[in-house]
């Protein structure tokens, strides 16, 4: 049972009733299990993982890099992969920064995407050898030599370290009692990685502030990344895209992506993982708040950008919007506004639905789909003018393309990445507890459910 | 001068507690007896003073070389190779800035590593009495002190009712089991 209910109806998570005793056993216990329960989803994915790299070879590597167009799939797997996986360890910072408890069994279930970042760094520099330099282009590095190739790889590189360490440095507490009490299959690699942590008062101390700071700078790295990223994927590549606000949406709408996969991973622990006793209600309804905030945002960045465009109505203004929103990709946009707007508004509006564990769920799986629908219509469109249309500083899109189609290769690569990213997470899994025994364990001390009156409150301790 | 390590191994909370009193109480200052635990206590719950870290200099000094450095490569470039710009200012500072931001970034992010490194002084290099029943939820006490106040700090560290005292020796002091 993962609630109590008492005499007013309201229901207190049990997560602050547990004693540390038995969080420990549930985190040993995901230890136990977790190789056997993973097995196949790992192998599913692993295999998935080898198509869309086959594919990746067989159709975009050997059309070779100077077609743009056909790296459109490889291009939109790694936006929606920075959009959705690295933004959710941003997320666990601003959860960390908030100082919040109930947050505390929801970090790890956002930080652990930070492992896939490998991913994305690789075919970010698959993807480098497809643009042409910026000497004769508008782009936002100016013309500066060696951009966008050297500048951009070593922004996202340290949007990678940044990750790994955030996503290590986390887990170091738990990694040591892996060391310590995992099987032998987990013990070698966690006891390499949590070499020297004893869990000294001076340790503890410093964990904690360097956690917040990694994640701070984790964040601090991924805006301009994500800002970068949408300038050089789509602004770039579309001439007469003169916006100010796109790397904003495109950053904004990453986070509420972010937000969505974790939620989704959330419901995954909770219905699969044995993880009801931590993630319940207060969770999900805390973060259903923040999507339904975020899908506000959605809106009023996309609406910023196109009422400029709409009133502008200069012939590259009409142009940008065709393509992107009235006739080649219409119906990617209505349906990405439909999806990561519209639909989000409407059902998290009610309170009941935000209150629920499903409502929540199902609107992060629809915002995950419509970001995945919006990335690929942005670099659908973006990845369908040749060089001779960006070159000599053009200013205006002259000839709208046709929408792109994408073929079998298309969704293996796409799949196949997303998948590989899956992996890397399955993987991961194997090696850290469920929930954060250090977390949680170090929140229940600051946190007790008390008798008041008739009523049973929440009773929060504040340290500091 | 040599160094002696006891550790005093506690089942819950109040004991270790009682542990730490009874070291302050025979002598032992703070700097000589360590907490380790499985998760964080709040601060102060052993008794011990909120240290002084210098963490955050770290971040501070990686960012001022990396914007350093980002400038002398953007400025560097543009004032020895300078072009001519008709009338424009020679520095261009809108390409700058994001270079220079990279350099911050990555700065701080370098010197970030360093600090956690130094701070929590990982990989511990030295060896130190552990015992892995720590990760288990029991709480140590460990105490670092001359050779002539080991038997003093078993004899307090015993007053606390542990589970398991362990010394450098291999010497256990084992406690009669408990209800």
């Amino acid at each position: 049972m993962a609630t109590h209910s008492h005499a007013h109806g309201h229901e207190l998570q049990r997560t602050w009733e547990l004693a540390p005793s038995d969080v420990l056993a549930n985190g040993l216990g995901w230890l136990r299990e977790v190789g056997r329960r993973l097995r196949t989803p790992l192998l599913i994915c692993f295999v998935l993982f080898v198509i869309g790299i086959l594919a990746i070879v067989a159709t975009p590597l050997r059309q070779g890099f100077a077609n743009r167009q056909a790296w459109t799939y490889v291009a939109a797997a790694f936006l929606y992969l920075m959009s959705t996986a690295a933004a959710a360890p941003a997320l666990s910072t601003a959860l960390r920064v908030a100082r919040s408890h109930w947050r505390r069994p929801v970090n790890r279930a956002s930080e652990i995407w930070g492992v896939t970042l490998i991913l994305p760094f690789l075919l970010y520099l698959l993807l480098l050898p497809t643009f042409p330099g910026t000497e004769d282009r508008l782009s936002i590095w100016f013309g500066w030599p060696l951009s966008p190739w050297l500048w951009g790889a070593i922004l996202m590189l340290a949007l990678t370290g940044a990750g790994y360490l955030f996503v290590w440095f986390s887990s170091v507490p738990d990694l040591a009692i892996v060391r310590d009490h995992g099987t032998p299959a987990q013990r070698g690699l966690a006891a390499w990685l949590s070499r020297g942590w004893v869990g000294s008062h001076r340790q503890w101390r410093i964990y904690e502030k360097v956690v917040n700071n990694i994640g701070v700078l984790y964040v601090l790295i991924y805006v301009p990344v994500m800002t970068v990223l949408s300038s050089d994927f789509i602004i770039a590549l579309i001439p007469g895209y003169f916006t100010a606000v796109f790397p904003a949406y495109f950053t904004i709408s990453s986070f509420q992506a972010g937000i969505a996969l974790t939620i989704v991973t959330m419901a995954v622990l909770r219905r699969w993982g044995g993880q009801a006793d931590y993630l319940g209600r207060e969770q999900f309804w805390a973060l259903g708040k923040l999507l339904l905030a975020f899908s506000l945002l959605w809106f009023y960045f996309w609406w910023s950008e196109f009422i400029i465009f709409w009133y502008g109505r200069m012939p590259r203004e009409i142009s940008v919007l065709k393509l992107l929103m009235a006739e080649t990709y219409r119906w990617p946009f209505v349906l990405s506004f439909a999806m990561n707007f519209a639909l989000p508004l409407l059902i998290l509006m009610w309170n009941p639905i935000r209150r629920s564990i499903a409502g929540p769920t199902v609107v992060a799986t629809i915002v995950l789909l419509g970001n995945l629908i919006d990335r690929i219509r942005l670099t659908s469109a973006a990845f369908s003018q040749p060089d001779s249309a960006l070159l000599g500083h053009a200013h205006e899109l002259h000839e709208i393309p046709a929408a792109y189609v994408p073929g079998i290769s298309d969704l293996l690569i796409l799949v196949g990445m997303l998948a590989g990213a899956l992996m890397l997470v399955l993987w991961t899994a194997r090696y850290l507890p469920f929930p954060s025994v250090a977390e949680v364990v170090g929140g229940l001390w600051l946190r007790a459910h008390k008798p008041f009156k008739h009523a049973r409150v929440i009773v929060v301790g504040k340290p500091e | 001068m040599a160094i002696r390590e006891v550790l005093g191994l506690y089942r819950d909370l109040d004991s270790a507690v009682a542990a730490a009193d009874a070291l302050r109480e025979a002598g032992f200052s703070r700097n000589e007896f360590e907490v380790l635990s499985n998760a964080p206590y709040p601060e102060g719950t052993f008794g011990e003073e909120s240290g002084i870290h210098r963490l955050f200099v770290f971040p501070l000094i990686g960012a001022a070389c990396g914007f350093a450095a980002g400038l002398l490569i953007t400025g560097g470039t543009q004032l020895s190779y300078p072009l001519v710009t008709g009338g424009k200012p020679l520095l261009s500072i809108p390409p700058m800035i994001i270079i220079m931001y990279e350099g911050t970034m990555l700065g701080a992010l370098i010197f970030t590593v360093l600090g956690v490194l130094f701070e929590s002084r990982l990989p511990w290099i030295g060896r130190a009495l552990y015992d892995s029943r720590i990760t288990q939820g029991y709480i140590g006490i460990l105490v670092r002190t001359a050779p002539e106040r080991e038997a003093r700090a078993i004899e307090a560290l015993r007053k606390a009712n542990p589970e398991d005292i362990l010394t450098e020796g291999g010497k256990t002091g084992q406690q009669p089991a408990r209800g």
